[in-house]
């Protein structure tokens, strides 16, 4: 089952890390040609820098989907790593199933921004902002997707008693 | 929405029917939006015998102005005082608030927004977005400070110059032949020191609270935009409200932007003497030929606002 | 109970326990808005906001600039520093740190720093008999530089939450970083003579020479970076774009130690650990939003205004509760916590935002080095394969002279705001 599941999230992150280098390469573009046709043609243009600041904002939300998984998100581990491994294996369970609670509340108010940024056009792009505010509700889907592997690994590491948790 | 905010509370101590978050963008008197707030709040409590109590959230503590128009529905504030063009998001015809060269000085101004044709506007942009607004406050006309002495329109093309990140305001400069360049506010006085741009356009009064005569010996008296702070909230809730309170908050409002008008002018004449006296020069300019060269202006870029800057400008008083 | 009290006992109590920093703030701040009956969705709204600022996208650019050229320039940088000063007792030690500060005006991040110049130089050391622990002190040290002298994550970070311009917060660090530098230099001087470490041959022009021309390229990506935004050309964001075009045509083209194939992983890998810090900033947002409206700010500012009236007490206070904290905390993640809390009160004493913003990121980059938490001192002690307690006791008079650096620049404010006031005419 478990196994399944991360194969899965193995092809997800796949498509994640396509679309992260695409629109890295894409806000670095942007912000150059910004950077030339101010400079050199003297023109400016209200929608370059915010397009690239919806990317990057999407990006972040992709990436910290993929900072789960990899367990690199920042914390202070110095109490935790003063404790037994299987207090710390449950600990980070609580923690991750802290944080759903989080994300489950979080993408529901989510939904409601994307709705009610509907009837808000951008100042730059003029496009709805519902189009940006689509990063919030897609990345902790994300999120949420990742953190359910690592609970289970946890439970799992928690039940093959005494061995430490792998995450 | 959910329903109007989370406002009626009476269990704060203060005995009022309703305590309202006010979200605003200044943090201490001298702000123009938070002094028009100020006669506003005051004007209130008195008209409703303090049935109604507002509490100041200033320096954007509640966010910034989108995200709380945004959330007003939702309770993010429950109101707010800003210019009518901030709410251009919602809909296109806020963008009258930064219409070049539609008035000719402030009792145009007054004129227009203390009459029928103003109401019409506040009440047309409110529909259109799903705000209630009220009230008109002057804020003074937007010159230009500059870094170099400027007179004509020709003066102006190829000139490097500050402006908002709004299509709004690039458009106008771009009219000029110049070349805006969408700054934030905190860059902006290191980007005309180091000659990043030779200019940036505000009022005279925004312009000297960021200091700008330290950087910028020339003020051009271009007066190209005349915009006004309206009080705002959720269409849906006031509408929700009491006749009484809601006749009180409009009366309210109207006084505040007259009170408010008074203040300007006496600022404005105050700080040009100050001003003047740090070694600032004031440029004037022949407003006419300004005025000129916008003459097809909103007709190229705003078309649907066209007729509306046409009643404006009927209103001239010396027209 | 005070929603704001509310919100940061769960954020220090839950971050305390291990949980991710943006879990703690993302429960605090949800349980805030609910017990001050707040709607709620002012956390995805403020999140959105808190990330949605355009000096924001310099992050993820100066990380890659940083990590694509470490590359190739790493090893160039220390040759042009041993050419030059290679004839000095110690020269290894004052190559480190040099080199860490060339380095530094191209990375803004510590890791970075350490993982560049000590991954090389703590062997080499090692090899010319360096005691090991020194070699890791001085390294681990030196990598504070990384951050310190601009660009600066850590700066962005403070600048996006405080609206203080980056370009400031950038020139105002430059004499901290300097002083810093030299007086590290300064130490390693004395050491080496004392110890009697050893030198290589005298300096030879055609060896300059020919190190200088293998690396001019390198050399040039401080000038273009800090010079296009201290002379007014850039915004630091624009800087911060052309930094990673210039660094991409350099890594690709003349030095030719990178291949496209490799673009995606090094644009994947900057991505992800933006994101890391992004999040939390967004959520941090979310989190003052309800600090704010609590009215705590003001009682911390009453509670404070009782115990003193001075900003000088104030500005110790805070510069030991810094360090306190750097020695748990990672430098962004400190930044993003404590500024929205403190901001009330700093303008309430009348303490310049731009000063503080640059002694604040002194301070918690001096955490970098500080156990238990201190990424640098960890990844030279695994580099350098020494006891910690060891290459700490060889670290601390070099820590002791960052701390008094520290204490210089909080109470001679001219070290901070002379170049951005000269900038301002
Ligand atoms: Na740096
Ligand atoms: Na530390």
């Amino acid at each position: 089952m478990l196994r399944g599941y991360s194969k899965f999230l193995d092809v997800l992150e796949k498509v994640e890390k396509a679309i992260l280098a695409v629109t890295v390469g894409i806000m670095v573009i942007i912000i150059a040609y910004q950077v030339i046709m101010r400079y050199i043609f003297a023109h400016a243009n209200s929608w370059s820098e915010e397009l690239a600041r919806y990317l990057f904002i999407y990006d972040v939300m992709i990436g910290a989907a993929i900072a789960i998984r990899r367990n690199s998100h920042l914390q202070i581990d110095i109490l935790i790593n003063l404790m037994k491994p299987k207090v710390r294996t449950i600990l980070t369970i609580i923690a991750t199933l802290a944080g759903m609670v989080f994300m489950v509340f979080l993408l529901s108010y989510s939904i409601t921004l994307v709705q009610t940024g509907a009837r808000t056009m951008s100042a730059g792009l003029g496009i709805p902002m519902s189009i940006p505010y689509s990063c919030m509700p897609v990345g902790i889907v994300l999120m949420l997707l990742t953190s359910i592997e690592v609970l289970f690994k946890n439970i799992s590491a928690l039940r093959g008693a005494g061995k430490e948790a792998q995450v | 929405g959910c329903g109007g905010g989370g406002g009626d509370s009476g269990g704060d101590g203060t005995g009022a029917e309703y305590t309202w978050r006010m979200a605003l963008n200044g943090s201490a008197p001298g702000e123009l939006g938070y002094d028009m707030a100020t006669f506003f709040k005051e004007k209130v409590e008195e008209l409703t015998s303090g049935r109604v109590s507002i509490e100041f959230y200033g320096g954007n503590s509640l966010g910034s102005t989108t995200e709380v128009l945004e959330g007003m529905a939702a309770g993010v504030a429950d109101i707010t005082c800003e210019s009518v063009g901030t709410l251009a998001p919602f809909t296109n015809l806020a963008n009258i608030d930064i219409m070049p060269y539609i008035y000719n000085g402030y009792d145009h101004f007054q004129a227009v927004w203390g009459g029928e044709l103003g109401q019409e506007i506040l009440d047309t942009v409110g529909n259109d977005s799903g705000f209630k607004l009220m009230g008109a406050g002057y804020r003074g006309a937007r010159i230009v400070t500059a870094t170099k002495e400027m007179k004509t329109v020709e003066d102006f093309a190829g000139f490097k110059l500050r402006s908002p990140n709004l299509e709004g305001y690039i458009k106008v400069w771009e009219w000029m032949g110049s070349a805006p360049t969408p700054l934030a506010m905190g860059e902006t006085y290191t980007a005309l020191q180091q000659g990043t741009v030779d200019g940036q356009e505000n009022s005279i009064l925004d312009s000297q609270s960021y200091s700008f005569q330290e950087v910028c010996p020339y003020w051009i008296l271009t007066n190209h935009v005349y915009s006004a702070n309206t009080i705002i909230m959720d269409k849906a809730y006031f509408e929700s409200l009491p006749e009484d309170i809601q006749s009180a908050l409009e009366e309210a409002a109207v006084y505040a932007g007259e009170q408010i008008g008074q203040e300007v002018l006496e600022r404005e004449d105050a700080a040009k003497e100050e001003l003047t006296a740090e070694g600032v020069t004031f440029v004037d300019v022949d407003n006419a030929a300004f005025t000129e060269h916008f003459s097809g202006y909103a007709e190229a870029n705003f078309p649907d606002l066209a007729d509306w800057c046409n009643q404006i400008r009927a209103l001239a008083p010396n027209a | 109970m005070n929603a704001g009290l509310l919100i940061i006992i769960l954020l220090l109590g839950l971050a305390l326990l291990g949980f991710p920093i943006y879990i703690a703030l993302g429960i605090g701040a949800l349980a805030a808005l609910n017990l001050a009956d707040l709607p709620l969705i002012v956390l995805p709204q403020r999140m959105f906001a808190g990330m949605n600022g355009s000096a924001l996208l310099a992050i993820p650019f100066f990380i890659l600039a940083g990590n694509i050229m470490s590359r190739s320039i790493t090893g160039k940088l220390i040759d042009i520093c041993n050419a030059i000063i290679g004839h000095i007792k110690g020269s290894l030690s004052l190559v480190t740190i040099l080199a860490s500060a060339l380095f530094g005006a191209i990375s803004g991040s510590g890791v970075a720093t350490a993982s560049a110049i000590g991954g090389i130089t703590i062997p080499a050391m090692k090899r010319e008999g360096y005691p090991a622990p020194f070699a890791v002190g001085v390294a681990s040290i030196s990598s504070i530089l990384g951050p310190i002298i601009p660009p600066s994550i850590v700066l962005i970070v403070y600048a996006s939450i405080t609206n203080v311009s980056v370009a400031e917060l950038f020139l105002g660090s430059v004499l901290p970083g300097i002083i810093l530098a030299v007086a590290l230099i300064a130490y390693g001087l004395y050491y080496g003579h004392k110890h009697n470490l050893p030198a290589h041959e005298k300096p030879n022009l055609r060896k300059i020479g020919s190190s200088v021309r293998k690396g001019i390229w390198a050399l040039l990506m401080p000038i273009i970076i800090l010079g296009g935004i201290f002379g007014g050309i850039f915004t630091p964001t624009e800087a911060s774009a052309v930094a990673v075009v210039y660094s991409l045509i350099i890594s690709l083209f003349v030095y030719k130690d990178m291949s496209f194939k490799e673009l995606p992983q090094v644009f994947v890998e900057g991505a992800v650990s933006t994101a890391t810090i992004m999040v939390m900033v967004g959520l941090s947002s979310a989190s003052s939003y309800v600090i704010t409206t609590s009215g705590l700010p003001q009682q911390l500012v009453s509670f404070f205004s009782s115990i003193t009236n001075s900003p000088v007490v104030i500005l110790l206070l805070l510069n030991i509760l810094f360090l306190i904290i750097g020695m748990l905390m990672e430098a962004n993640a400190a930044v993003v916590m404590m500024t929205p809390i403190l901001l009330p009160l700093l303008n309430a004493f009348g303490i310049d935002l731009l000063q503080f913003g640059i002694v604040m990121s002194f301070n918690l980059c001096i955490g970098l080095v500080t156990p238990p938490v201190g990424l640098c001192l960890l990844l030279c002690n695994q580099t350098g394969e020494t006891r910690l307690s060891h290459s700490l006791k060889a670290m601390m008079p070099m820590l002791l002279i960052s701390i008094i650096v520290l204490f210089l620049i909080t109470y001679v404010s001219p070290l901070t705001t002379l170049l951005p006031s000269i900038m301002a005419g």
